[in-house]
């Protein structure tokens, strides 16, 4: 986290505001309740718009820090899981081209 | 016809950012065939129900389950149990990835939000 003066909210308080009355929708329950089988969870939304709304208003520290704690929990739920193959540095250099045929079954 | 390129659009991306084997490793064809039939749209509930595959709460997984399954099947000689497996052994990683999106693309708000997101990235990184 950035701790000079020059630090910003990881997002604009608009898309918390959009996440939240997004996660709230009728369709998203819908969405969410067929891919998990529960309702969704939004309060973390409504949180963290009201820390960006705090920190836009007072330059609140304490809203600076949920913010910064929030957000970090959600990459660190987004990459929980131990990925199947190993990650490229960059694509390889014949990725346009027909997969080699030779070694199919 | 949009759901199909999505689909084939999401194993390209994957041949491109890991060293994915498509012809020698189950586990890594079955993963990224978990994460196009869960991203692309191809289980989404109305696909389902032209499909007669009615079913609500956690549908979306049995479908991709089993629509990864038949494209293993579609693509080689094995049984269905060993390709059921492989699925089984790779879901809860792949299923669970979301990339290049961040989310599962239900309709076009939520593929505008992850696009917003993605234009947001380096705001989004460096505050953190």
């Amino acid at each position: 986290m950035a701790e000079c003066s020059s630090w910003q909210p990881p997002r604009p308080c608009e898309a918390y505001r959009a996440e939240w009355k997004l996660c709230r929708s009728a369709r998203h329950f819908l969405h969410h309740y067929y891919v998990h089988g529960e309702r969704p969870a939004c309060e973390q939304w409504r949180r963290d718009l009201a820390s960006c709304r705090d920190w836009e208003e007072r330059r609140s520290a304490e809203a600076q820090r949920s913010l910064c704690e929030s957000e970090r929990a959600r990459v660190q739920a987004a990459r929980k899981h131990i990925l199947v193959w190993a990650l490229r540095q960059s694509p390889p250099a014949d990725w346009h081209l027909p997969l080699p045929q030779e070694k199919d079954e | 016809m949009n759901r199909v390129v999505t689909h084939e659009l999401i194993h390209a991306f994957d041949h491109c950012r890991a060293h994915v084997d498509w012809f020698t490793n189950l586990r890594h064809l079955a993963c990224s065939e978990v994460r196009a039939a869960n991203l692309s749209g191809d289980c989404s509930l109305v696909n389902e129900i032209f499909r007669f595959h009615f079913g609500l709460k956690q549908h979306h997984q049995t479908c991709v389950r089993d629509r990864a399954t038949l494209s293993i099947l579609a693509v080689r000689n094995i049984s269905k149990e060993v390709a059921k497996n492989a699925v089984d052994e790779v879901f809860e990683s792949c299923f669970n990835d979301y990339e290049p999106f961040g989310r599962i693309p239900h309709n076009k708000t939520y593929a505008r939000y992850a696009h917003r997101d993605f234009q947001n990235r380096d705001r989004y990184y460096s505050n953190i």
